[in-house]
C-alpha cells in the first residue's frame, strides 16, 4: 500500500504538532521514524490512522484520499506506544479481537490468535489476563493483536522499547518475516538508532513537526541533510575548516570541493579515523572502555577533536599512547558555519 | 503523637456527621421496636415490624417508591449514558457545554417539581403550545402526566435533574476509557458502535451501576417529588412514613420508625448488594477499578 502525506497539518486543540509535513512510502516498503522525544513522531502516525484529525492538508493510500475517512475504515494499525491491551478480556481474546470485528467465526478466531501469540512467544499464555503479564509480555501481545488486522499499512510505535536485547532481535525478524508474508507497509518508530538503521528501506527524520530528511540508511548515516541530522545519530566530529578557490584545507587536511567560498566544517564519523596506518594526523589516546564484544577507544587529536572510535576487543590500547593516524575522508560533508 | 493528633482534628468534622447520622440511625431503630421511656413505652417489641407489614397503605407505598426509584434510575442511566457518549464524541467534555449540563444538577428539586408543574401540567406550557399549534382541541386533551397513581410526573422530574448527573459523573471515566481503549478498538477494525460496545461500555459498568444507585437510593427515600408530584394515594414511602410520624397519635411513633427501619435495610441490603456485583465485576475486569 503506498502511503502519500501531502503539507500535513495536525495537532491537538490549539497546539500544532506536525507542520506542513509531506512524506511518501511506497508499498512494501519499511520505514523508520526517528526523532527526539516529543517531535511529533506518535502523532504522525496516530494522523495517519485517523485518530488525530488533520487539520489541513491530505493522506492517500494507494492513490485514495483518507484523510477524512473514519479509523475503522482506513486499513491502518496503530500499535500504540501505551499499550493498550482491553483489561476486560484474556489475552487470546484480546489477539482474536480484530478478526472479531471482521467477522471471523469464534473458534477460527481463537485459533488465529492462538497461532499469533506462539509467533511472539507466549503460546500458553492466552487465559491470562492483560494486567497478569509483564510489561515486555503485554508488548509482545499488542503486537500479536497488531498483526492480527492484517493491516494494509502498519504503525508501530516504539513496540520493543520494553523487550531485551535477545527478544527484541527475535521480534524484528518477526515483524520483517511477517511484513513479507502479508505484503505489508511498515513505519516503525523507535529511539533505537542502530535498529532504524538496519531494518529499514528508508529513514525519515524528524524534528519539531517536520521531516528534515527521508532517504536510505546509509545516506542518513553518511550525508546529513543538515548539521541537527547529523548531531541525531552521534558520534560526529567537526573539523573547522575553509573553502577558497574550490580547496577545502584545515590542519593536515586538504581536497578540492565544489562548495563556495567560506568557513566551514568537515562532517567526520568515527569510521574515518583511520588508526591502522600510518598518518599526518595526530592523535593521543585519552580512555579506553570495554564493552564486551568491543572496545571504545577515545583518541584527542593535537587540534583538539575527539574521536570516539570502536575498536575489536582484542586490541592492544592504552590511555596516553601517541600515534600518527591517517584519514580516511571518503565523499565529504561540508556544514556551512553561520556563527 | 502530634501526627495523631492532626489526624484527629482533620477527621473530626467527619466524624461529628457520621456520629450524628449513627445516632439517628441507633433511635430509628431503637423506637422501631417500641422503646420510648418518654411515651412510657419500654418493652422490646417487633410487634410494629409486623403491623407495618400488614398494612396495605405501606404495602402499596414501598411498591410506589421502588417503581419511582427503579425507572428514574434505569431511564436516567441509560439516557444519561447516551448523553456522556454523545458529549465524548463531538469533544465537548470540557467548557461550555458542560456548564449546562451540569445546571439542572444544581437546580433544587423543590424548584424541579415547579418547572415540571408549569411546564406538564394540563394547563401548562406544552398544554398551551399543542393548543396554539392546532395540535389540541381543548387543553383537558392534553394527558395528565401529574399526580396520577403512575407518578409519571414524579419520574419525569427526576430524570430532568439526574440524567445530567448521570451523564456528568460517568463522563471522566467513560471520555478517559474512549479516548485510549475505545480508540484501540475502532483501530483494530470496530466501528464507533460497536467500539463502545465492546470495550467503553464493558468497563465502565462499575462507574455506571454506582450512578444508578446513588439515584435509585435516593429516589427511593426522596420526599419532595412524589409529595408535589405525586398522587394523593397511594402515596409514596417516605411521605407515607412522614405522615405517620407527623401524626398526633402519639403512640404512632414507633409505628413510623418502623417504616423508618425498613427504607434504612432495604437501602443498606441494595447498597450491600452492589458492593458484591462491583467486587466481581472489578475481579473479572482485572483491576480496573
Ligand atoms: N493528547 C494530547 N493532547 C495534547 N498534546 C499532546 C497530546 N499528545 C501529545 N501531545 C503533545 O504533542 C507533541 C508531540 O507528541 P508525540 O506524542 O507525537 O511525541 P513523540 O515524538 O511520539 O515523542 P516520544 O518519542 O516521547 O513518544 C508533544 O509536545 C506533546 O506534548
Ligand atoms: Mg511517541
Amino acid at each position: 500500500m503506498k502511503l502519500v502525506i501531502e503539507n500535513l497539518n495536525a495537532g491537538y486543540d490549539a497546539d500544532v504538532v506536525l507542520q506542513d509535513l509531506s512524506l511518501s512510502v511506497e508499498a512494501g516498503e519499511f520505514l523508520s521514524l526517528l526523532g527526539p522525544s516529543g517531535c511529533g513522531k506518535s502523532t504522525l502516525l496516530k494522523t495517519i490512522a485517523g485518530i488525530v484529525p488533520a487539520a489541513k492538508g491530505s493522506v492517500f493510500l494507494d492513490g485514495q484520499d483518507i484523510t477524512h475517512l473514519p479509523i475503522h475504515k482506513r486499513g491502518t494499525t496503530v500499535l500504540f506506544q501505551d499499550i493498550r491491551l482491553f483489561p476486560h478480556r484474556s489475552v487470546v481474546e484480546n489477539v482474536a479481537f480484530p478478526l472479531k470485528m471482521q467477522g471471523v467465526p469464534k473458534g477460527e478466531r481463537l485459533h488465529r490468535a492462538e497461532e499469533l501469540l506462539e509467533k511472539v512467544q507466549l503460546a500458553g499464555y492466552g487465559n491470562r489476563r492483560p494486567s497478569e503479564l509483564s510489561g515486555g509480555q503485554q508488548q509482545r501481545v499488542a503486537l500479536a493483536r497488531a498483526l492480527a488486522a492484517k493491516p494494509k499499512l502498519l504503525l508501530l510505535d516504539e513496540p520493543f522499547s520494553a523487550l531485551d536485547e535477545n527478544l527484541r532481535e527475535d521480534m524484528r525478524t518477526l515483524v520483517l518475516q511477517l511484513k513479507e508474508e502479508f505484503h505489508m507497509t511498515v513505519i516503525l518508530v523507535t529511539h533505537d538508532r542502530e535498529e532504524a538503521l538496519s531494518m529499514s528501506d528508508r529513514v525519515a527524520l524528524m524534528f519539531e513537526g517536520s521531516l528534515i530528511q527521508c532517504s536510505t540508511p546509509r545516506q542518513v548515516y553518511s550525508h546529513p541533510a543538515s548539521r541537527q541530522a547529523a548531531d541525531y545519530f552521534g558520534n560526529c566530529v567537526y573539523i573547522p575548516g575553509k573553502v577558497e578557490g574550490g580547496r577545502f584545507t584545515a590542519s593536515g587536511i586538504c581536497f578540492e570541493t565544489d562548495a563556495a567560498d567560506g568557513s566551514y566544517d568537515l562532517m567526520l564519523r568515527p569510521g574515518c579515523l583511520d588508526t591502522e596506518t600510518e598518518g599526518e594526523y595526530p592523535v593521543q589516546v585519552e580512555r579506553v572502555s570495554f564493552r564486551g564484544s568491543d572496545l571504545q577507544v577515545s583518541f584527542r587529536a593535537s587540534d583538539g577533536t575527539l574521536w570516539k572510535k570502536t575498536c575489536p576487543a582484542g586490541a592492544d590500547w592504552r590511555p596516553g599512547d601517541r600515534m600518527k593516524a591517517g584519514l580516511q575522508i571518503g565523499e565529504p560533508v561540508l556544514f556551512l558555519r553561520n556563527y | 503523637m502530634k501526627r495523631q493528633t492532626t489526624i484527629f482534628l482533620l477527621l473530626l468534622p467527619f466524624l461529628a456527621v457520621t456520629g450524628i447520622v449513627l445516632v439517628s440511625i441507633w433511635n430509628v431503630l431503637v423506637q422501631s421496636l417500641g422503646y420510648i421511656p418518654a411515651f412510657g413505652l419500654t418493652k422490646p417489641t417487633l410487634d410494629y415490624y409486623i403491623q407495618v407489614f400488614s398494612r396495605a397503605d405501606f404495602l402499596s407505598a414501598v411498591w410506589v417508591s421502588v417503581r419511582i426509584a427503579l425507572w428514574s434510575a434505569v431511564f436516567s442511566v441509560c439516557l444519561g449514558v447516551l448523553l456522556a457518549m454523545a458529549l465524548i464524541k463531538c469533544r465537548k467534555t470540557r467548557g461550555g457545554m458542560l456548564y449546562a449540563v451540569r445546571l439542572p444538577i444544581l437546580v433544587p428539586h423543590a424548584v424541579v417539581a415547579v418547572f415540571v408543574i408549569q411546564i406538564l401540567s394540563q394547563t401548562g406550557l406544552a398544554a398551551r403550545f399543542a393548543h396554539a399549534l392546532g395540535f389540541l382541541e381543548d387543553y383537558s386533551a392534553f394527558p395528565q402526566l401529574l399526580f396520577t397513581p403512575s407518578y409519571l410526573g414524579t419520574i419525569l422530574a427526576y430524570l430532568w435533574k439526574e440524567i445530567p448527573f448521570v451523564a456528568y459523573f460517568v463522563l471522566a471515566f467513560m471520555s478517559s476509557i474512549s479516548d485510549t481503549l475505545g480508540e484501540a478498538a475502532e483501530n483494530l477494525g470496530a466501528s464507533s458502535l460497536r467500539s463502545f460496545w465492546e470495550v467503553t461500555l464493558p468497563l465502565s459498568v462499575p462507574v455506571i451501576s454506582r450512578a444508578g444507585l446513588i439515584i435509585f437510593i435516593f429516589a427511593f427515600g426522596g420526599y419532595e417529588l412524589p409529595l408535589l408530584l405525586g398522587s394523593t394515594l397511594p402515596k409514596a414511602l417516605s411521605v407515607q412514613t412522614y405522615l405517620v410520624y407527623m401524626s398526633p397519635d402519639l403512640l404512632q411513633r414507633p409505628l413510623a420508625m418502623a417504616m423508618n427501619g425498613v427504607v434504612l435495610l432495604l437501602s443498606a441490603g441494595m447498597a450491600l448488594a452492589y458492593s458484591m456485583v462491583i467486587y466481581r465485576l472489578n475481579r473479572k475486569v482485572g483491576g480496573v477499578k
